[in-house]
């Protein structure tokens, strides 16, 4: 074991690894995207967080030393690894480091692993060791169990702890992670993160750990390198990074996370930047408390076979009128067959769904229902023509539903993608030239041009960067405030619901966990499971509501 | 054994839909008598052809008489030679698979480790001219790649019999027309399913734990390759046959792609049919020997039959994660 | 000349890759195919398809006829190459009684095939009522040729007359021509079914079947005991089938092949440049032409036909497409007809203002007339049908050409039927075998309603059957000649012709003007 040479509790004078002058370009076409001067220096057993937003150069920086970019890179710069000098710019120089001085995880574990091969065999191409070792090492505590398993029938966490395995069965001195728990669910991705603290102490092993959310950064490094644009803006201690960041882009990643402390607070605007823009007057609202109800609605899916499966067991979730409902749960919970339900793409075989008192028969649709409750999906790629125009798409529903003259229509889309904050020189633009945060605005203003009483968002920002998400997030809050639209709002990660919802549910294998005002639930969970999912949630330091302690080297 | 009783259901029914098919639309293009016949011929000889082979009766009287005879695996008679079309059809088989196999064999063998190489130099010019290569062969129709030969090596070089079998020098051209057609497809077909194993994570995943190239290669990419390439060996085995009725008559190969073509001209019914029920079944078998190969080489197809097998109501989802 | 060399050399690398790369794929090889190679004198001729049986009464195609001329014999034996004289076969002589009657004396210690020695009892077998067509259950192709024999009786075991129901112009040449090949008595007895016999070879001529099958190859071998002279040229003979034209001019070329049949115009120069190879054939005594369906179709009108068979310009059509190589014959007769040939009849006249005239006459307002076709049935079929339709444009005619698949498509009754292809055989050295049987009474046709005959041509066509006055019937046959062109019930284009390719470096072929093709030392020989 490599901890053999090193007492520990001593910090060796030393670095494991250097970067120095790291330099990428690619020459790839059209597209060239560049990393410049990157410098760092990572002790053993250090683990070193590197954060950015998407094209930022974090995932690029991470293979440039393992030489696993493609041969049309080209890589400038030099690396120092245990005191041996190596040129950046030769990947074959950098082959002979991989599986035994450093090993790299990577973001999807699902395919991480070969289809075609049990646990066993990923990890006897690796080591003549008994594998059961490694997989106990990477926090599964019954190996043989797993052994003779194939991906396909493990959970997205098991199959992380198996490529962990992999990794560690070389026994590396450096672990770089690829947004290793990016694709989990919360409580799973504790579980890993945990593990990954305790194995960096055990073996005294450094990690390299990438990631776009700062919450983990905080949870699990020493040290924290932010990127931007292909090169650090900023670097240092975590704490000192993430309480007192000195880089503007730094100030402004952090503010853009939605916590609770900010809750209902916009988290990018300028205050009074909204008044310029003029909203469609807001629909009148009448009539009684209640807007959408699902009444003890229970969904079935049928298998090809003909059998069924329940995916939403008999729940009733009520959404009041100018309320953002947060709709809680991990994968597979229900959550957004639930709400399908609203616009008939899940038929329920029993129970209602009430829109202002009316009951929802998908059967005998009506024209006013798929008018009164939009739905948002979570890539707006997807949901966009590729080949039209943005602002022919967000003025479509006002040309099938034939509402208003050809220029009133065109007036008010261009008004609603306004007040979505595209700017005008995008409106003639087509989905591909568009960021995913312009994208996800310009559905959302097509959902609005019907001046819906009901919108839908399922996992509407999951897909996006932390300040794109935190644009997305300030126009629904302005949407409810200047509308008077309510909102149901389907996520899995509890801090943008915390920092949203005026309420939540927690769905739990189609069931309704717990219900409540946000605050008192996020502050007094009653059931179990709540309580499990809130503890799990990474947390930022400063902002946090009840300061949760870092995660120990232990577990 | 659910699916294996749904799925000969659904063979028996897509073989019957073919036959109907064939029968009527033979029936309706051209009367047998006046095929095997002249024009000028005496009525009532054309009477007693029609007279002995019950071609007197309305056509649908007749395919429900000549379904009867097939439940009781009668494949009725051939008019032509007056033997039985079952008969008639298996002597031929032997001659076309005596072509098929190895040209089958032979566009593998060049096809496969052509896709491979081509692969592995993806974007280089290695890889720019197999593709040519490839665009060629499945360009160029297997009947005038035929002729080129014959003009070639028989006529021009005088190495090679153009007709027939005469020693094993004449299996050259016939499957060298062949297999180009195939080589290529297995090369196009070989290089995209490596190009997109190889742009998997797992294989980023295994190059980062420090396996050799060749390691990944053969462990990982190899097999995962497999998977589809079985599926497209199982497919133009298939259309072998009708590669081969072109190329048997081009060569003279008394096959049974020269029988379809001679029976379909003279109508000859009870033939025709049994080629295609030949063929077709040996598709199907094919189809049937490729879906138990998958459960063999893929384990996430075996648990899902696994599942169904034992209680279809906890079915895990094929792809893996519900 | 590097730049040739180099290609060369580039070829042979290629083609010695090929053969590598192919050359793992020896099976299991059928080294029975090597077998008709190997020594002695033997024949490979290469033919677009060989017949599905041996029987003559069962399949009447040039197929089959080329390979019956050497496994059977005729009581009358046609001299061919001699005026198409008739002269002893299994018949030593002969006796016309009188129109309705012949006699025979037959030919002793002849030997048939399977072993069987030829006698009276043959000649009933060969003209039993199962292969005259009398058997309702046995289709076979005799009845136009021999529905006039009224029955056969047996003077001795050497002797037999045969009685016809009418009087019979050519009743010695009935018994020359196909289908009269004698078949012996005992393979008839013994086979199971009328089936079974069609395989079997029950011949006594030159040749003898070693083996059939059936669309790959039909073997012969020289019959050491024939009766007659000549005698078998090859040691073996092999028909093998070649469907593709390419592949048979390809193996004659490459010396895979001694012969090879039906070949095109278009082919014969590439045969010719090569020093080892040559063409030979010729007419085969049919004629190309055309049916017009006469009743109820838009040229019912005689005027009509006719003015179709006066805007084909023959000799462009010839020359278009066949370089020459094809006749016109002198109207509906061919020179074969010797007694009966008409040498003074004037030529098929080619005159487009005649036809004109004869259109405005019948008041022809530009119908549309349907003319059905198949694409490869007769060489160049559907060129020629596409030069006709222009010639019949040019004159004002409205054409519409119909490419079917097959002759029922072809012939099928509609009321659009018009014109359509054919081809006239003489299989006679007379009219009756020719003219009088596609336009008489016994035609197809004529029983499938494309015409009537009229009271006049018919009294003049019994006449014609039945006489035997050879200067009547030359009167007889100008007449109806006369009549014909008057009311055409088909058109007349041009000789047909069968050109084949030879290794001359190995044989000389001397073809029949016939659609049989000779394999003794008359017609072979090798070098």
């Amino acid at each position: 074991m490599i901890e053999a040479n090193q007492s520990s509790g001593v910090v060796p004078l030393q670095p494991l690894l250097s970067i120095k002058g790291l330099g990428v370009g690619f020459s790839t076409g059209t597209a060239t995207s560049t990393l410049s001067s990157i410098s760092f220096d990572l002790m053993p057993g250090e683990i070193l967080g590197i954060v950015g937003e998407s094209g930022s150069g974090k995932s690029v920086t991470c293979r440039a030393i393992t030489g696993l970019l493609p041969n049309f890179a080209r890589v400038r710069g030099e690396m120092i690894f245990d005191g041996q000098s190596r040129s950046l710019s030769s990947p074959r120089m950098l082959a002979p480091l991989r599986g035994a001085d450093m090993a790299m995880i990577f973001q999807d574990p699902m395919s991480a692993l070969d289809p075609l091969m049990t646990v066993r065999r990923h990890l006897r191409l690796r080591t003549k060791e008994d594998p059961a070792i490694y997989l106990r090492q990477a926090g599964i505590d019954e190996p043989n169990t797993l052994l003779d398993t194939y991906a396909h029938q493990l959970s997205g966490g098991q199959c992380q702890r198996v490529a962990i395995a992999c990794a560690l069965s070389r026994n590396p001195r450096l672990l770089i992670a690829d947004e290793p728990t990016t694709a989990l669910d919360v409580t799973v991705q504790a579980g890993i993160l945990r593990r990954l603290k305790a194995l960096s102490a055990e073996r005294n092993m450094a990690i390299i750990f990438v990631t776009h959310d700062l919450a983990v950064v905080y949870q699990l490094c020493d040290r924290v390198l932010v990127m931007h644009q292909g090169q650090v803006v900023e670097s240092g201690d975590v704490k000192t990074v993430l309480t007192a960041p000195k880089a503007p882009y730094t100030q402004d990643l952090i503010r853009a996370i939605p916590r609770p402390a900010v809750r209902g607070e916009r988290l990018v605007t300028v205050p009074g930047e909204l008044g310029q823009y003029s909203f469609p007057a807001p629909p009148a609202i009448a009539g009684g408390h209640q807007l959408l109800e699902f009444q003890a609605v229970k969904v079935q899916y049928k298998r090809p076979d003909g059998s069924n499966v329940d995916a939403v067991k008999d729940v009733s979730l009520t959404l009041k009128r100018g309320e953002i409902l947060g709709l809680v749960g991990e994968s597979g919970s229900g959550k957004s067959t639930l709400a399908k339900t609203a616009v008939g793409l899940a038929r329920p075989i029993s129970g209602n769904v009430m829109l202002d008192g009316e009951r929802l028969d998908w059967n005998a649709p009506r024209m006013q229902w798929r008018r009164d409750i939009q739905y948002i999906f979570q890539d707006p790629r997807g949901a966009l023509d590729p080949s039209a125009r943005i602002l022919s798409q967000v003025r479509m529903p006002l040309d099938v539903h034939r509402l208003g003259e050809a220029s009133e229509r065109d007036a008010r889309a261009r008004a609603l993608m306004r007040a979505t904050r595209l700017e005008d020189a995008l409106f003639s633009r087509k989905p591909a030239s568009l960021s995913g945060g312009q994208r996800q605005r310009a559905t959302i203003a097509r959902a609005l041009t019907l001046q819906p009483k009901v919108l839908i968002c399922d996992e509407s920002v999951s897909a996006l960067d932390v300040s794109i998400q935190a644009r997305v997030l300030d126009l629904l809050m302005d949407l409810r405030e200047k509308l008077g639209i309510a909102i149901l709002f389907i996520s899995h990660d509890l801090s943008v619901i915390d920092h949203l919802c005026d309420r939540v549910a927690v769905m739990r294998q189609g069931e309704l966990v717990e219900e409540g005002e946000t605050e008192a639930l996020f502050r007094q969970p009653v059931a179990d499971y709540t309580q499990d999912l809130i503890a799990a949630i990474p947390r930022l330091p400063s902002f946090a509501g009840v300061q949760i302690a870092r995660i120990e080297a232990m577990a | 054994m659910n699916w294996l009783l749904l799925r000969s259901g659904r063979a028996i029914l897509t073989l019957l839909l073919l036959l109907t098919f064939t029968f009527f639309t033979l029936a309706a293009s051209g009367d047998p008598a006046l095929q095997k016949f002249s024009p000028d011929v005496d009525l009532a000889t054309i009477a007693a052809f029609r007279e002995k082979w019950g071609l007197n009766e309305p056509i649908w009287k007749q395919f429900l008489i000549y379904l009867e005879r097939l439940a009781h695996f009668d494949f009725g008679m051939s008019y032509r030679t007056g033997r039985p079309a079952l008969e008639v059809v298996l002597d031929r088989v032997p001659v076309t698979l005596s072509l098929a196999i190895p040209s089958i064999v032979l566009s593998i063998v060049i096809g496969i480790p052509l896709g491979f190489y081509a692969a592995m130099n993806k974007g280089r010019l290695a890889d720019r001219i197999t593709i040519l290569v490839a665009v060629m062969g499945l360009a160029i129709p297997p009947f005038l790649l035929g002729i080129f030969l014959m003009y070639v090596f028989s006529i021009w070089l005088g190495w090679l019999p153009p007709s027939g079998y005469v020693n094993w020098t004449s299996y050259i051209m016939p499957v060298a027309s062949i297999s180009a057609v195939y080589a290529a497809i297995f090369a196009r077909f070989t290089r995209s399913a490596m190009v997109e194993v190889m742009s998997h994570p797992m294989i980023e995943t295994a190059k980062a734990s420090g396996l050799a190239t060749g390691l990944v290669q053969r462990v990982h990419v190899l097999p995962n390759v497999l998977l589809p390439l079985v599926t497209i060996t199982a497919l133009e085995f298939g259309n072998v046959v009708t590669f081969a009725a072109v190329i048997e008559n081009l060569f003279s190969w008394p096959g049974a792609g020269t029988l379809l073509i001679e029976a379909v001209a003279g109508r000859d019914y009870a033939v025709v049919e049994a080629v295609l029920l030949l063929t077709g079944s040996t598709m199907i078998l094919a189809n049937f020997l490729t879906d138990l190969s998958y459960g063999l080489i893929d384990p996430r197809i075996r648990d899902y039959r696994r599942a169904y097998r034992r209680s279809p109501d906890q079915l895990p989802s094929p792809e893996g994660a519900a | 000349m590097s730049k040739g060399v180099k290609r060369r050399t580039l070829l042979r690398a290629l083609a010695a890759s090929t053969m590598m790369a192919a050359s793992f794929s020896l099976g299991a090889l059928d080294a029975a195919a090597q077998s008709t190679t190997a020594g002695g004198r033997n024949l490979t001729i290469a033919v677009q398809q060989i017949p599905d049986n041996h029987d003559p009464v069962s399949e009447n195609t040039n197929v089959n006829l080329r390979v019956m001329y050497s496994l059977y014999d005729t009581l009358v034996k046609v001299d061919f190459r001699n005026g198409n004289k008739l002269v002893p076969g299994l018949a030593t002589e002969w006796k016309v009684i009188d129109a309705k009657t012949v006699e025979f004396k037959l030919r002793p210690n002849v030997v048939f095939h399977n072993g069987d020695t030829f006698d009276a009892k043959d000649v009933v077998a060969t003209f039993s009522p199962v292969r005259l067509g009398l058997d309702k259950t046995v289709p076979v192709e005799s009845r136009p040729f021999l529905s006039g024999i009224d029955r056969v009786e047996v003077v001795d075991n050497m002797t037999v007359r045969f009685q016809m129901k009418t009087g019979d112009a050519i009743i010695l040449s009935r018994f020359a021509y196909y289908p009269s090949q004698i078949i012996s008595a005992t393979a008839l007895k013994e086979a199971k079914s009328y089936q079974d016999f069609t395989a079997m070879d029950a011949g006594t001529g030159p040749y003898s079947l070693v083996s059939h099958e059936v669309g790959k190859d039909v073997v012969l071998k020289k019959f050491d005991k024939y009766w007659g002279n000549p005698k078998a040229a090859a040691d073996t003979v092999t028909f093998t089938a070649v469907p593709e034209l390419a592949t048979r001019v390809a193996g004659l070329l490459s010396g895979q092949f001694d012969i090879i049949t039906e070949i095109g115009t278009d082919e014969v120069a590439q045969i010719e440049a090569n020093s080892a190879t040559g063409v030979a054939g010729g007419p085969v005594a049919n004629i190309r032409g055309l049916f017009y369906d006469c009743i109820s179709s838009p040229i019912s009108d005689p005027r009509i036909r006719r003015a179709l068979n006066f805007s084909i310009d023959r000799e462009t059509l010839v020359l278009t497409l066949y370089n020459g190589r094809v006749g016109i014959p002198h109207d509906w007769q061919m020179a074969s007809f010797g007694d009966l040939y008409l040498a003074d009849r004037p030529a098929a006249e080619y005159n487009p203002e005649k036809a004109r005239a004869l259109l405005k006459e019948a008041g022809y307002n530009g119908e549309e007339i349907v003319y059905r076709t198949l694409p490869t049935y007769y060489a160049k079929q559907l060129e020629t049908a596409q030069i006709l339709q222009s010639m019949w444009k040019a004159v004002g005619f409205n054409i519409k050409l119909e490419v079917k698949e097959n002759w029922d498509q072809a012939t099928k009754d509609t009321p659009d039927r018009a014109i359509i292809d054919s081809s006239f055989t003489g299989y006679y050295s007379d009219p009756l075998g020719q003219f009088w049987r596609r336009f008489g009474p016994e035609s197809s046709y004529t029983k499938q309603g494309w015409w009537t005959i009229s009271p006049e041509m018919q009294k003049l066509g019994d006449e014609l059957t039945t006489s035997t006055d050879i200067k009547r019937r030359r009167e007889v046959f100008g007449k109806m000649l006369d009549e014909f062109e008057q009311d055409p019930h088909g058109g007349m284009l041009h000789d047909l012709a069968q050109f084949m390719g030879v290794r001359k470096d190995r044989i000389e072929l001397k073809p029949l003007p016939s659609e049989y093709l000779d394999l003794t030392t008359e017609g072979v020989s090798f070098k």
